[in-house]
């Protein structure tokens, strides 16, 4: 029983991805839960934008000529400062293909640094009747890759980031069951303004608005076998004042909920993820695009 | 490891993982500007334009575009130099309420002819493109909030 639990319990992903034209709010957090000294993580996610839904909640497919497809290979570490504490870094390789004179064109290249710091607040021992491990997380976003303001060519195919420094915080919090365990992730990020200049899109300079986004994630796994386990998240993503907000000249915010079934399996340190995320199914959101996304997860413990 | 790289890699340039959840729009590339068409900038003046690069999102675009009276001239001329500045830019609305430009565009005279040269369809979908009268070039900011003498506004299919 010990092993499922660890088993589920290496790995906590959520994200929200990018709008397909302007390199958009970006949100994710992985911090280490096992019982181990450090972590290596590489994960594979296709995903496919396949409609909008506008500012009133009216989802609007996209023709062919106007799908985006977004593949990330995402390699992570976390490691531990102390018995409570970790540090961690992530390092997404993006490539985004869209449809340019009916021929679908690719390019890729880094995306936006992530670095963690977490920290175990409510100890696994200290055996709480209702919560059995409780974290604090911090995370800084640097702006790494090209965005919208930053790039360089004429159809933005290289706008892999926000262009803007993220400052999120948050909890996960914890629950053991008998057949499995329950995550809730609560977390707010900050963006503050910033001023670009030489702008691909103007030639004065461009300021953007504050803004500060919050998500909410629940997870719950079901031990299957002695290896394997299934896991059921749904999140709402709520961003307060998109980054292309300046354009419109007025505050734009968005709402969505992404809905990830997924399947683990481990073996010895190794731990192999299956997972399927629709942004369509509950339909109840606004100003944002909606995809599918496929993701492959490769994780490796180290043990303490 | 090398698998996951490898799917990366190989999937350059290929379309994407699940299709569209219902048909391509039957649009033509072009919903509205015809070459042939001419249209009032205000109640005295008309213009008309002629593509030199045709839109598309694969490179630049450029047109001509030449304005006369009314009352006075008309297609064949004669045509009218402009009091005041000429002011084009490109314009998109996303379904999701996202908003955004494109490049500044590059605009010589000629004679009584305007050069319209460096716009950039920068991806596909439904865009505007804004013809534009403003007392100076400071007021063409290239964002659709900024004042005007007059106005006309295309609005284009880009596949």
């Amino acid at each position: 029983m010990y092993l499922i639990f660890i088993l589920s319990s290496f790995f906590i992903s959520f994200t929200s991805f990018a709008g397909s034209c302007c390199g958009g709010g970006s949100f994710s957090a992985q911090i280490m839960i096992g019982d181990t000294d450090s972590v290596w993580r590489t994960s594979y996610s296709n995903q496919t934008i396949l409609a909008d839904t506008t500012r009133s909640g009216k989802i609007e497919y996209r023709p062919e000529s106007e799908l985006e497809s977004i593949k990330i290979l995402n390699l992570s570490y976390s490691k531990k400062i102390s018995d409570l504490s970790q540090w961690g870094v992530s390092t997404p390789i993006i490539e985004k293909t869209r449809m340019i004179s009916n021929e679908w064109e690719s390019l890729s290249g880094l995306g936006d640094l992530k670095f963690n710091m977490a920290y175990e607040f409510l100890p696994e021992y200290s055996r709480s009747a209702f919560i059995s491990q409780g974290f604090i997380f911090f995370e800084i976003a640097i702006p790494t890759a090209p965005s919208i303001y930053t790039t360089k060519r004429t159809d933005a195919l290289d706008t892999r980031g926000t262009g803007h420094y993220l400052y999120s915080m948050g909890s996960v919090l914890k629950k053991r069951q008998r057949y499995g365990q329950s995550l809730l992730t609560i977390a707010l990020t900050y963006r503050p303004s910033q001023t670009f200049k030489d702008s691909f899109f103007s030639e004065d300079d461009i300021t953007t608005q504050s803004s500060l986004d919050n998500q909410v994630s629940f997870n719950q796994d079901i031990d299957l076998t002695k290896n394997t386990s299934t896991s059921l998240a749904v999140s709402r993503v709520y961003t307060r004042n998109k980054i292309t907000s300046l354009f419109a000249n007025t505050n734009q915010d968005s709402l969505t909920h992404p809905v990830s079934i997924g399947i683990n399996y481990m073996q010895n340190d190794y731990s192999f993820s299956l997972t399927y995320t629709d942004e369509m199914i509950i339909p109840s959101g606004y100003g944002h695009t909606l995809g599918r996304t496929i993701a492959l997860g490769l994780i490796k413990r180290v043990r303490l | 490891m090398k698998i996951l790289i490898l799917l990366l890699f190989l999937s350059c340039g290929k379309a994407p993982l699940f299709d569209a959840v219902q048909d391509d729009e039957n649009t033509s590339s072009l919903l509205e500007l015809e070459s042939s068409e001419f249209f009032d900038l205000n109640s005295d003046t008309q213009f008309g334009i002629r593509w030199i690069e045709s839109p598309t999102t694969s490179s630049k675009s450029s047109f001509q575009i030449k304005f006369w009276d009314q009352e006075d001239g008309h297609f064949l001329g004669p045509y009218l130099s402009l009091e005041s500045e000429l002011c084009v830019f490109l314009w998109m609305i996303m379904p999701d309420g996202s908003e955004h430009g494109s490049s500044p565009v590059y605009i010589t005279k000629e004679g009584d002819t305007y050069l319209v040269d460096d716009l950039y369809f920068i991806m596909p979908g439904k865009w505007q493109l804004y013809i534009r009268t403003v007392k100076d070039s400071s007021q063409c900011s290239g964002t659709k909030d900024s004042s005007y003498l007059d106005q006309y506004v295309f609005n284009l299919y880009i596949k």
